[in-house]
C-alpha cells in the first residue's frame, strides 16, 4: 500500500440509548489501498456496519465521538455537511443489503441512476428546475445523453436488455436485479471506493455468486477499491485480498485473506472458522462459541471476547488488549497470542460440550 | 407430465431400508389466483401462477429430507402444503398414512403430530407472551392440567437447553439463537412425529447456527423425529439431511440420498447450486466458477419443456420441447435428459 | 382466559408489589415517556382533571348551582377566585363539577365507541371476504357525514339531554375505532406467531381474544385516549347550541352558552370555562401523544433496533 485511499484511525462510534451509552466501535483502525477489495466480518453487533456508516458520515443516530476518517486526504469527521455530499457523489459510495428499502419505489430505476449522474456530474446544481421537468424549461438533450449513459451502466452491472428496463420501477425487478440497480446507482457517481454493506445477504446464492463477479470485475476495470461488510466468510474468501474481523466493536484480526483463513491467529478468528460447517463431518456435533456477544454498553473492559473464549486468563478482564504483528500486514489483537498458539491450556472441552 | 413424476420420490434408499412414510406428498399441484382487474374476471380470465407443480414426495420416520432450491422454487409452499396453512390444488398430501386437508379441519393428534419451526424466531412468537406462555400455548389446545404443563415446560426447557430464568421474558428480550430455542421447545411440546423447519437457522450468526442445528441432530436422535427441512443454505443442509429435493420454479429437479447428491448431482441445476456456494477453501472461488445466469423465470408464464432449459448451460432444442423424464441414476432421481452424462461428469473430474 | 397461572409465580405480597412499581418506574418504557416534557404535561393535566372531578366537594365550599343574586358577575377575587357568574354561582365550582360531567360522557362514550368499533372491527378483519365488505361499506356511509352535524341531527331528533348526547357521540364515535382495528387485525392475522398458534391447533376464539386482541390494542388506546378530548370537545359544542346539558348543570359548554352575553362586562364568565374546555382538550392529546411512542410492544428505542 503506498498511499491509502481511506484511513480510518482510532474511530469511536457511540449511540445514546435509554439505556445508556452504546460503545458500537470501539477504536477502529484501518486502511484501504486503491483497488483492493477489503472484508469486514464479524457478526451481528460485531460493529461491521456501524464502522461502514460512520465511514460515509451515515452514522445518525450514533456519534462519532473519536478518531478520524480520512479520505483521499480529506478529514471526514471534521468536514461540513457540504464537502460529505460532495465526496457521496464523487469518490465515495456505498450499496446496502435490502434494495427493496433503498431504492425509492416511486421513481423508475433509470431516474435514480440519472439522479446520481447528476449529483457526480454537478453537485451544486441540484435546482428544483431539474426535478420537475417541465417542458421548453428542460433540457431534453442532456436528459437524453443521460439515459444513454444509464444504458451503458445498466449493461456494466448485468442488467439484461437495459434499454427495454428504462421504464422499469423497483417492484419490477427481481432481488438480485435490484441489488445490480444500487449498485449502477453507486457506480454512477464512479467511485474510488465503493462501500458494500452484506450486499448479497438477502440473494440466493446463484445470484450472490454472479454481484460478486460484477463486483470482482468492477474492481479489474475500474480500479475501484471495495470494503466488503459481510458475515459470511466464504464470501470473503473468495472475494477480498485482505480481511478485518470484528468483534464487540473492535478489530480483533487483520491480514491477507489467505494466511486468515489457512492460519488464523485470534482465538475467536479461529473458533469462527471451526463453527463453519464445512469443517465438521456430516451428522456430527458442530463446532460452536458458547455465551453471547456482550453487551456494549458503557463499554467493555479488557477483551471483548474474553467471556467466550477458551484461553481467557485474568488479563484477559482488564486493560488494552496488545496488537501483536504475526507476519506480514497481519495483526491479532489478544494478550495470549503466544499461548494460542502453543494450543496450551486450551479448555477446549468447553466449546464443544456446553450449549448443544 | 404426471406419468413420470410420479416416480421422482422412489429412489433407491426406500427399497434398500424399508421405513414407514410420515409425509407422502402425491402429485400435489398448488396454484395461486393473481389479481385480476375486473374486467379480466368478467371476461372469465383468470391468471394462475403455479408455485408447485406436480410434486410427490415421501418423508420416511426418522430421516431429515432436505428442501432446497431458489426463491421463488416453491420449497416454502411445499411446507405450507404440509402444514395446511394451504390446500393442495391436486394431489393429495398424506400424512401417517391419512389423508390430511386444511390446518382447521385438522384433528388435535394430527395438530400435535406436526410441529413448525419458522426462520425468524422472534416473528413467530407473539410479542405479548412471556416464555412460559409461548410453551404453554400448544400444551393448552392439548388438554394438559396446570400442575401438568408445568412440568412439561420445565422438561422442555432443560431439553432446549434453555435457562429457567428467561421463562419471564418476552420474545424480543431473547438473543436470536435463545428465541429460536423457544420456538423448539414449543414446536416438541406436544411430542410431535414430524418437525417441519422452515429456514430454522437462516437468520442466526455463525456461532449460534451451529449450537441450533446440534440440538436439532439430538432432539432427533433422542425422539426419532422426521425433520422436513428447508433452506437455501446448502452447507446446513448438506450437514443433516440424509435425502435432499431440489426444486426449481415448483418442480423438482434432483431427489436423492445427500452425500452421493452433493458429491455427484445428476441434474445440471444442482450442480450449478453447489457451485455457486463461496467456501472459505482458498484454493477454489466461485469467481472461477461457472454461474447460471439471470434470474428465475416468471411463473406466470414458465419455459416449455424442461423449466430449467433458460438458464441451463448444456441445454438442447430437445429440452425447450420435451419435458425431461425422470431418470433413475442409481443413488438419486434426476428430471434431466442428460441426468447420467452430468452425473458421469461429474465422477470423472473426482476421479481422473 | 385463565393465564394468571403462567405469568405470575403466585406471589403477590406488598413488597412484590412495591418492587414491580419502582421497576415500571425505571423501565425503559416509563424513562421513554417521562423525556419528553410534553408527556409529562399531558399526564398532568389529565390527573388533575381527573382529580378535580373525583374530589370536587372536597375541593370548594361552594355548592354548582346554588343562587346567590347578590354577587352576581362578580369579578375574581379570594373569595371567588374566577368570579361568579350572572346568577351568582362560583364559576371555580361549576367548572369542578364540570370536570365530573365531561369525564363521565368522555368516558362513556369512548367505552361505548371503543366496545361497538373493537366487535366490528375484529369481525370484520378476521371473517374478511363479504362480511368485511358489508360491515366496512356501512363504516363508509357513516363516515361520509361529517361527524359532529350527524350527532347533531341525532341529538336533535332524540331531544336535549346529556344521554342523547352520549347515544349521538358513540353513534358518530365508533366507526374510526372499527376502521382502526380492522387495519390493525389484518396485519397482525398475516403475522408469523398467529400462523403458529393456528398450527398449534389454538382455538379461534382464542387467538382472536389472546392473540390478536392484544396487540391491537396498543394503536386503539391512542386513538381512545385522543378521542376523550374529541368527545369533551364534542359534549360541549353540542351543550353550547342548547342540545346537551341543560341549565342549571354545570357543563362547561353550558356556561360559555350562557355567559357569552356577558362577554363585555364580565370576560370570566366565558374564559375560564373555554380555558377548561382548552386545558381538557390539550392534556388528552399530548398524554395520547406520549402513550403512541410507549406502547408500541417492540422496543423501537431498544439497542438491538439500532441496526448495529
Amino acid at each position: 500500500m503506498t498511499e491509502p485511499l481511506l484511513s480510518v484511525e482510532n474511530l469511536h462510534t457511540h449511540f445514546e440509548t435509554y439505556d445508556g451509552t452504546v460503545h458500537a466501535v470501539n477504536g477502529v483502525s484501518f486502511e484501504i489501498g486503491p483497488g483492493e477489495i477489503v472484508g469486514i466480518v464479524g457478526e451481528s453487533g460485531s460493529g461491521k456496519s456501524v464502522t461502514a456508516l460512520s465511514t460515509m458520515r451515515l452514522e445518525d443516530p450514533g456519534r462519532i465521538v473519536e478518531g478520524s476518517i480520512r479520505f483521499r486526504g480529506t478529514e471526514l469527521t471534521t468536514a461540513t455537511d457540504r464537502d460529505i455530499r460532495q465526496l457521496r457523489g464523487g469518490g465515495l459510495s456505498m450499496v446496502f443489503q435490502d434494495p427493496m428499502t433503498t431504492l425509492n419505489p416511486v421513481f423508475t430505476v433509470s431516474e435514480q441512476i440519472v439522479e446520481s449522474l447528476k449529483v457526480h456530474d454537478n453537485p451544486e446544481a441540484q435546482t428544483l428546475r431539474e426535478y420537475l421537468r417541465i417542458p421548453f424549461f428542460h433540457d431534453r438533450t442532456d436528459w437524453r445523453k443521460k439515459r444513454e449513459r444509464v444504458v451503458e451502466l445498466m449493461e456494466e452491472v448485468g442488467i439484461p436488455n437495459p434499454a427495454e428496463r428504462l421504464d422499469a420501477y423497483p417492484h419490477e425487478f427481481s432481488g438480485g436485479m435490484r441489488q445490480r440497480a444500487m449498485l449502477a446507482i453507486a457506480l454512477a457517481s464512479e467511485p474510488d471506493l465503493l462501500i458494500a454493506d452484506e450486499p448479497t445477504t438477502a440473494l440466493d446464492v446463484t445470484i450472490q455468486a454472479q454481484i460478486l463477479k460484477i463486483i470482482a470485475r468492477l474492481r479489474e476495470e475500474r480500479g475501484m477499491s471495495v470494503v466488503m461488510i459481510t458475515h459470511d466468510l466464504g464470501v470473503v474468501a473468495d472475494i477480498c485480498d485482505r480481511v478485518i474481523v470484528m468483534y464487540g466493536g473492535e478489530i480483533m484480526e487483520h491480514g491477507p485473506v489467505e494466511q486468515i483463513i489457512r492460519n488464523p491467529q485470534h482465538p475467536y478468528t479461529q473458533a469462527l472458522l471451526e463453527c463453519m460447517p464445512q469443517g465438521t463431518q456430516r451428522k456430527e456435533k458442530l463446532e460452536t462459541i458458547d455465551g453471547q456477544v456482550p453487551a456494549q454498553l458503557g463499554g467493555i473492559t479488557g477483551c471483548p471476547f474474553a467471556s467466550r473464549c477458551d484461553y481467557t486468563h485474568d488479563i484477559c478482564w482488564s486493560g488494552d488488549m496488545p496488537t501483536v504483528d504475526c507476519g506480514e500486514n497481519h495483526q491479532a489483537k489478544c494478550c495470549e497470542l503466544q499461548r494460542v498458539n502453543d494450543g496450551e491450556n486450551a479448555t477446549h472441552s468447553s466449546n464443544t460440550g456446553g450449549t448443544l | 407430465m404426471s406419468s413420470h413424476a410420479k416416480h421422482m420420490s422412489d429412489d433407491s434408499d426406500e427399497t434398500r431400508k424399508p421405513r414407514e412414510a410420515v409425509i407422502e406428498l402425491e402429485n400435489v399441484t398448488k396454484e395461486f389466483a393473481l389479481e385480476d382487474s375486473l374486467l379480466d374476471q368478467l371476461m372469465g380470465r383468470r391468471t394462475t401462477i403455479t408455485a408447485v407443480s406436480n410434486v410427490s414426495l415421501t418423508a420416511y420416520e426418522g430421516e431429515t429430507l432436505g428442501i432446497v432450491g431458489e426463491s421463488g422454487s416453491g420449497k416454502s409452499t411445499l411446507a405450507n402444503l404440509i402444514t395446511g396453512l394451504h390446500t393442495p390444488t391436486q394431489g393429495t398430501v398424506r400424512i401417517n398414512g391419512e389423508e390430511v386437508s386444511s390446518v382447521t379441519r385438522r384433528s388435535p393428534e394430527l395438530l400435535a403430530d406436526v410441529g413448525v419451526i419458522f426462520q425468524n424466531a422472534k416473528s413467530s412468537i407473539d410479542p405479548r407472551l412471556t416464555v412460559r406462555q409461548a410453551i404453554a400455548e400448544p400444551l393448552k389446545t392439548q388438554g394438559y392440567g396446570r400442575t401438568e404443563r408445568q412440568e412439561r415446560i420445565s422438561e422442555l426447557l432443560e431439553l432446549v437447553n434453555l435457562s429457567e430464568r428467561y421463562t419471564d421474558r418476552y420474545a424480543h428480550e431473547l438473543s436470536g439463537g435463545q428465541a429460536q430455542r423457544v420456538a423448539i421447545a414449543r414446536a416438541i411440546a406436544t411430542e410431535p412425529r414430524v418437525l417441519i423447519l422452515d429456514e430454522p437457522v437462516s437468520a442466526l450468526d455463525v456461532s449460534v447456527k451451529g449450537s441450533i442445528i446440534n440440538l436439532l441432530m439430538r432432539l432427533q436422535r433422542e425422539f426419532g423425529l422426521t425433520y422436513v427441512l428447508i433452506s437455501h443454505d446448502l452447507s446446513v443442509v448438506r450437514h443433516i439431511a440424509d435425502r435432499i429435493a431440489v426444486m426449481y420454479l415448483g418442480e423438482l429437479m434432483e431427489v436423492g440420498s445427500a452425500e452421493p447428491l452433493f458429491e455427484t448431482p445428476a441434474h445440471p441445476y444442482t450442480k450449478a447450486l453447489l457451485e455457486a456456494i463461496p467456501d472459505t477453501d482458498p484454493t477454489t472461488s466461485v469467481l472461477d466458477a461457472f454461474v447460471l445466469e439471470g434470474d428465475v423465470p416468471s411463473p406466470v408464464d414458465p419455459p416449455s419443456g424442461c423449466v430449467f432449459h433458460t438458464r441451463c448451460p448444456i441445454a438442447e432444442d430437445r429440452c425447450r420441447r420435451d419435458v425431461p423424464p425422470v431418470v433413475d441414476v442409481e443413488t438419486s432421481a434426476s428430471r434431466c435428459h442428460f441426468a447420467k452424462r452430468v452425473r458421469a461428469e461429474k465422477e470423472e473430474v473426482q476421479n481422473p | 382466559m385463565t393465564d394468571a397461572d403462567d405469568t405470575t409465580v403466585a406471589s403477590t405480597s406488598k413488597s412484590t408489589k412495591r418492587t414491580r412499581l419502582r421497576s415500571l418506574y425505571h423501565s425503559r418504557k416509563a424513562r421513554q415517556f417521562r423525556a419528553n416534557s410534553l408527556n409529562i404535561v399531558g399526564l398532568v393535566i389529565v390527573l388533575a382533571i381527573i382529580a378535580s372531578a373525583l374530589f370536587a366537594p372536597f375541593l370548594t365550599p361552594y355548592d354548582p348551582t346554588e343562587q346567590n343574586l347578590e354577587n352576581r358577575l362578580e369579578s375574581p377575587s379570594l373569595e371567588h377566585p374566577m368570579g361568579t357568574d350572572q346568577l351568582g354561582r362560583d364559576i371555580l365550582t361549576r367548572l369542578v363539577y364540570g370536570a365530573q360531567i365531561s369525564l363521565r360522557i368522555g368516558v362513556i362514550v369512548v367505552a361505548i365507541s371503543l366496545g361497538i368499533g373493537t366487535v366490528v372491527g375484529v369481525t370484520a378483519g378476521y371473517a374478511g371476504g363479504y362480511v368485511d365488505e358489508a360491515l366496512m361499506r356501512f363504516v363508509d356511509i357513516l363516515l361520509a357525514f361529517p361527524g359532529l352535524l350527524l350527532a347533531l341531527v341525532i341529538a336533535g331528533i332524540l331531544g336535549p339531554s346529556l344521554t342523547n348526547i352520549m347515544i349521538a357521540l358513540a353513534v358518530v364515535g365508533w366507526t374510526r375505532y372499527a376502521r382502526v382495528i380492522r387495519g390493525s387485525v389484518l396485519s397482525v392475522k398475516e403475522q408469523e406467531y398467529i400462523k403458529a398458534s393456528q398450527l398449534m391447533g389454538v382455538s379461534r376464539v382464542r387467538i382472536i381474544l389472546r392473540h390478536i386482541l392484544p396487540n391491537v390494542i396498543g394503536p386503539v388506546v391512542v386513538l381512545a385516549t385522543i378521542d376523550m378530548a374529541g368527545v369533551i370537545l364534542g359534549t360541549a359544542g353540542l351543550s353550547f347550541l342548547g342540545l346537551g346539558a341543560q341549565p342549571p348543570t354545570p357543563e362547561w359548554g353550558t356556561m360559555i352558552s350562557e355567559g357569552r352575553n356577558y362577554l363585555q362586562d364580565a370576560w370570566w364568565v366565558v374564559n375560564f370555562p373555554g380555558m377548561a374546555i382548552m386545558l381538557a382538550v390539550l392534556g388528552f392529546n399530548l398524554l395520547g401523544d406520549g402513550l403512541r411512542d410507549v406502547l408500541d410492544p417492540r422496543d423501537t428505542d431498544a439497542v438491538q433496533n439500532k441496526g448495529l
